[in-house]
């Protein structure tokens, strides 16, 4: 289908179109995810799953359980290559999910055991990752740590989410935002997964203690890469801890003022604000 | 002189005989500011100032105020080319000059004239420089925002200081944050100027009233540009600059031991203003 075809199904409130196969437009939208033109990845593909997925609910479960599996399986293709373009397949593809996560929170149809082995999937693939790019001239949105950020929030919000899941979720988010990266994110990383972070401590499982204990790391890694040679890529990770704590400490402050018990929050800016001073100019 | 026995200088900590004619090795070291290799440029020229200066001491008020007389005008030199290598000279100059207005803050050997024209200088300097880059390979730091924040950090601490100027300084940095540019302060700018915030607060000029006022700068540019889906990468670039800053300048005044009495009743609105620039 043309461009023009996908813009009349827009322009008629994402109704699917008469005498179309559902399937078979499904199937094309899902091969643009990949798509370097990003009006094909972002503007159609996207938004008209999101439509279809979230808003319309065009999809039986035995659907969305198939689209998971194959966008489970774009996670992890082209990891390995050092290319410009392979990350877009992925980074939609997580983005996509992040969808059918959300379908699931309101209306429940995956099993516990596939949530789990989609879980695991996510944080093998936000772990491999990496290319960090976010908006890139010529291609558009790329963000997969963004996506992935997003996904992991719709994933905690979702009530198959465990809680010992979560320790396990911000350990993955530190850990990325240690390595040593050629991109300082500019484009709201920070402030996304610091999102998601504040989605755990909104659920309130997450041990008090294994929260101080992920603090400590990050104390201890820029007291360890503190030396005097200015290496861009340490510094590069430097930077987007010291943003990503910062982003969290503002929404502890200000934004989850109201939804987390007193104590609680007091205790958390406490020792994080103990962090941001070591991070501190 | 070849490296060679600047090197052996910098082995005897910096020191040299008392029969060595500084002033010819002053204008030697001068010319080491401008050049492109990092070994002369930072790793001799501006440690042998920072010893020679600060440490050591070995300048007369004399010799001191020729210094400032000399790298002064290097602030303007071919300003406003980017991307060349006349960029050291104005930064070094900046950075070598942020050495003398801190020993200023110790012994006061400027007078008002020259430190008011010093304060000009900066504030123009700061606003007029094209060349945003921070680390260059293979040439190392050029880093001009950062090394004209440290220097007006320095020198707002100036006796010199009235309200007004304040006012001046603040505005400045305003301007620089809100500038339209290409350019994100990757390289702690935000937080060098941020300290020139902190340094004004610390001398309680301003009002609360008028530190609510500067915050305007701030919350005008947000109000007068849009962020729908089209990605314009100069206004992106603007709307993380302003809010690196805004975070730093607040993340600063947390972490000082104690601020005064207007810089504390002025936090809750710059909150406010980090919220404005928060997803």
């Amino acid at each position: 289908m043309d461009k023009a075809f996908w813009q009349a199904i827009a322009d008629d409130d994402y109704n699917v179109p008469d005498g179309y196969d559902l399937l078979d437009l499904t199937d094309e939208l899902l091969g643009y995810l990949g798509n370097k033109d990003s009006e094909w990845r972002d503007v159609i593909a996207y938004r008209t799953l999101f439509h279809w997925i979230n808003k319309k609910k065009v999809y039986p479960p035995e659907i969305l359980r198939g689209m998971r599996d194959g966008l489970m399986n774009n996670l992890f293709r082209g990891l390995s290559k050092s290319d410009d373009e392979s990350v877009l397949l992925r980074s939609f593809s997580a983005l996509v999910l992040s969808l059918i996560v959300y379908y699931d929170t309101a209306e429940p149809f995956l099993e516990q055991d596939e949530f789990d082995e989609m879980l695991e999937g996510i944080l093998r693939y936000f772990e491999a990752e990496k290319d960090m790019r976010g908006y890139v001239p010529d291609l558009g949105w790329v963000h997969a740590i963004a996506h992935t950020a997003d996904l992991l929030k719709f994933v905690i919000r979702n009530k198959k989410s465990e809680d010992e899941n979560h320790e396990y979720i911000l350990q993955s988010i530190t850990n990325k935002l240690m390595e040593p990266s050629d991109v300082i994110f500019i484009h709201d990383e920070d402030e996304r997964l610091a999102l998601t972070a504040l989605e755990i401590v909104r659920r309130g499982e997450v041990d008090f203690e294994a929260i101080v204990a992920i603090l400590h790391q990050l104390e201890h890694w820029k007291k360890h890469n503190d030396s005097g040679e200015f290496q861009p890529q340490i510094f590069a990770a430097h930077q987007n801890v010291k943003h990503f704590l910062r982003s969290w400490y503002f929404q502890l402050t200000k934004i989850a003022k109201d939804d987390l018990p007193e104590d609680y929050r007091e205790g958390l800016v406490g020792v994080l604000e103990r962090t941001v001073r070591e991070y501190n100019f | 002189m070849d490296k060679a026995e600047w090197h052996k200088i910098i082995e005897n900590d910096y020191k040299i005989d008392d029969s060595a004619d500084l002033d010819k090795l002053t204008a030697e070291v001068i010319g080491f500011l401008k050049s492109p290799d990092p070994e002369l440029r930072d790793t001799i020229a501006y440690n042998i100032f920072a010893r020679w200066i600060i440490t050591h001491q070995y300048y007369s008020t004399g010799q001191l105020i020729r210094l400032c007389e000399r790298l002064i005008p290097m602030l303007s030199s071919e300003l406003g080319n980017y991307d060349d290598d006349t960029v050291f000279g104005r930064s070094y100059a900046a950075l070598v000059l942020s050495l003398l207005a801190y020993e200023e803050d110790r012994s006061s050997f400027m007078s008002d004239s020259l430190a008011h024209s010093l304060l000009d200088e900066s504030r123009n300097y700061l606003i007029v420089e094209r060349d945003t880059r921070a680390f260059i390979k293979d040439k190392g730091w050029a880093n001009a925002c950062s090394h004209t924040a440290d220097l007006l950090k320095f020198m707002v601490r100036s006796p010199i200081m009235q309200s007004s100027d304040a006012r001046r300084v603040m505005d400045s940095i305003a301007e620089k944050v809100v500038m339209r540019t290409n350019h994100i302060f990757h390289h702690d700018e935000d937080e060098r100027l941020a300290q020139v915030v902190l340094a004004i607060m610390d001398l309680s000029l301003l009002t609360t009233y008028e530190l609510e006022d500067w915050l305007q700068h701030f919350t005008d540019w947000k109000a007068s540009h849009t962020f729908d889906d089209d990605y314009k990468p100069a206004v992106h670039a603007t709307y993380q600059n302003i809010k690196n800053f805004l975070r730093s300048v607040y993340i600063q005044m947390q972490l000082v031991d104690s601020i005064p009495i207007d810089a504390a009743d002025f936090e809750p609105m710059l909150l406010e203003a980090v919220g404005e620039f928060s997803l």
